[in-house]
């Protein structure tokens, strides 16, 4: 029964309600992979520079 | 210079970033349907529009690594011109002819009007009745049938002809308040008799109709605008009875049928994908000549390469990206995390494809064979790239349908289009970088001594 309402509850609107954590876990992923391979970019670039600057 | 975008670029872009998720996760509201969940679209569909823009850049220098400037702005110039004389030749041979021989009217939209079928039509067929009308007994199932024929396609809206009785378009209108409009109209048009005030409160009761409710609403006239309305543009048509139909401003003559209603809706379907033929030819000719007057601008072959490698990389990051965001968007709005339709079957092709360009360039250690090779293997995945933009319209898909700025809120396209933007300025950052990245090892291997030859083939 408390299936039913809860069914009920979450259909009745025609909307669809709450998924908070998927958005979150969206955006984080977003920004999350934006901001590992800017990081990765970086050291990246810093060991050819290092590289260059040897003799 | 360089200095100043290497600084500036990472603050601009986490900058935009930070504007983006305050418009995207607390400034735009719920969409209707999806709620919240809507808001992984704010960086799920720049994520997969920047992959695409990568591998746009990629094909393009890709085939300049493959052609020198000046024969490939004289390929690409031609091909360009070639599609564009085909589109506008086809256009005056076939498409006008064909439109020529159509009489179109101009019939303006108007709020309110019973109707029903998709917001965003192909076909609009607008359907005046009214009573008495002689043939428009079942004209409400047969249009219903219709639009279940060209779901997806097809609009039906009604206008209501005032006639010789006025008092019966009134209770239509009244009837439609209700959601009871095509079965009042079914149960007028099955009355013999004149329609009068008894007669059309006992067919009001026979339809369904709160009666009470109905009566108030005839009495109030809420309608009495529309009907107007009606009136005036029935006139302007020079419309006398009903039913007249017109698809598309299109005046059909003959009964009601569906097999006759299905003739005309295929025509006008074909005059349509006729016209977008030459749509396509035009803006196939003018995109080649786009991308290789784009491709002439790479100078050097090592800057080409280069260039192939970065945005085949940055690509894939976005690509996996929007796929991922799109499985996590698909759960609570689908009930499934990935489904193989054409939309995301055709992604999941583009990452594999892409994976396997970029796992090609690391096993092969001759510059010139691994730029060559690579290149080839990138124009041949870019043939993904057109397929998986139209997968969704030339295949029944479970991915809706691109949207556009005229189909959803305001709110919506303005964190829509920052986010895009932020998202570019990372897309124009991580390629540059990865760019240089690419010109390095690229020098540095070019620059590096041959591999010293084995012991025995210096004796020999």
């Amino acid at each position: 029964m408390s299936a039913l309402v809860l069914a009920a509850a979450s259909v009745g609107s025609g909307q669809i309600s709450d998924g908070w954590e998927y958005v979150w876990a969206a955006w984080a992923i977003a920004y999350g992979a934006i901001g590992l391979y800017g990081l990765s970019l970086y050291l990246r670039t810093r060991t050819v520079r290092n590289e260059e600057k040897q003799p | 210079m360089r200095k100043v975008l290497g600084v500036g670029l990472p603050v601009v872009g986490v900058g935009m970033l930070a504007v983006g998720a305050w418009l995207g996760l607390k400034w735009a509201q719920p969409e209707q349907y999806m709620g919240d969940v809507q808001r992984i679209m704010y960086v799920h569909v720049p994520a997969v529009w920047m992959a695409l823009l990568a591998m746009v850049l990629n094909f393009v220098s890709s085939v300049r690594r493959l052609m020198d400037r000046k024969p490939l702005l004289f390929v690409g110039g031609a091909l360009g011109l070639l599609a564009v004389v085909a589109g506008v030749g086809y256009q005056l041979a076939v498409v006008s002819p064909a439109n020529a021989r159509v009489e179109r009217r101009e019939i303006p939209p108007r709020d309110g009007t019973p109707a029903f079928g998709t917001l965003n039509p192909r076909l609009t067929l607008v359907a005046w009745t009214g009573m008495p009308c002689g043939g428009c007994a079942g004209l409400t199932g047969t249009l219903q049938h219709l639009e279940e024929i060209y779901r997806g396609k097809l609009r039906v809206e009604y206008r209501v002809l005032p006639g010789a009785q006025p008092a019966a378009a009134g209770a239509l209108l009244a009837a439609h308040a209700q959601g009871k409009f095509a079965a009042l109209h079914e149960a007028m048009a099955a009355e013999t008799g004149p329609l009068d005030a008894p007669a059309l409160e006992r067919v009001a009761s026979a339809a369904g109709l709160n009666v009470p409710a109905w009566q108030a609403a005839l009495s109030q006239r809420p309608f009495a605008q529309g009907l107007e309305a009606d009136a005036a543009q029935a006139a302007g048509l020079g419309i006398s009875s009903a039913p007249a139909l017109f698809l598309n401003g299109r005046p059909l003559a003959g009964p009601a049928q569906i097999a006759t209603l299905r003739v005309a809706a295929d025509d006008e379907l074909a005059l349509q994908d006729r016209g977008a033929v030459v749509k396509y030819l035009v803006g196939m000719g003018l995109v080649a000549a786009l991308l290789s007057a784009l491709g002439a601008f790479i100078r050097t072959d090592a800057q080409a390469d280069a260039l192939a490698e970065a945005s085949a990389e940055v690509g894939v990051l976005f690509g996996a990206v929007g796929v991922l965001l799109g499985a996590i968007w698909a759960k609570p709005t689908w009930g499934v995390w990935w489904d193989w339709d054409p939309r995301l079957t055709s992604a999941a092709i583009l990452l594999v494809a892409y994976s396997g360009y970029l796992a090609l360039r690391k096993f092969v250690d001759d510059t010139e064979r691994r730029a060559v090779w690579s290149a080839v293997v990138a124009i041949i995945s870019f043939v993904d790239v057109p397929i998986i933009y139209y997968s969704v319209r030339w295949w029944r898909s479970l991915h809706q349908v691109q949207s556009t700025p005229k189909d959803v809120a305001p709110d919506m396209v303005v964190a829509l289009r920052w986010n895009s933007f932020a998202f570019l300025v990372f897309l124009v950052l991580f390629t540059w970088r990865r760019y240089e990245l690419s010109r390095a090892q690229l020098e540095s291997e070019q620059l590096a001594p041959p591999d010293v030859p084995a012991a025995a083939e210096v004796k020999a």
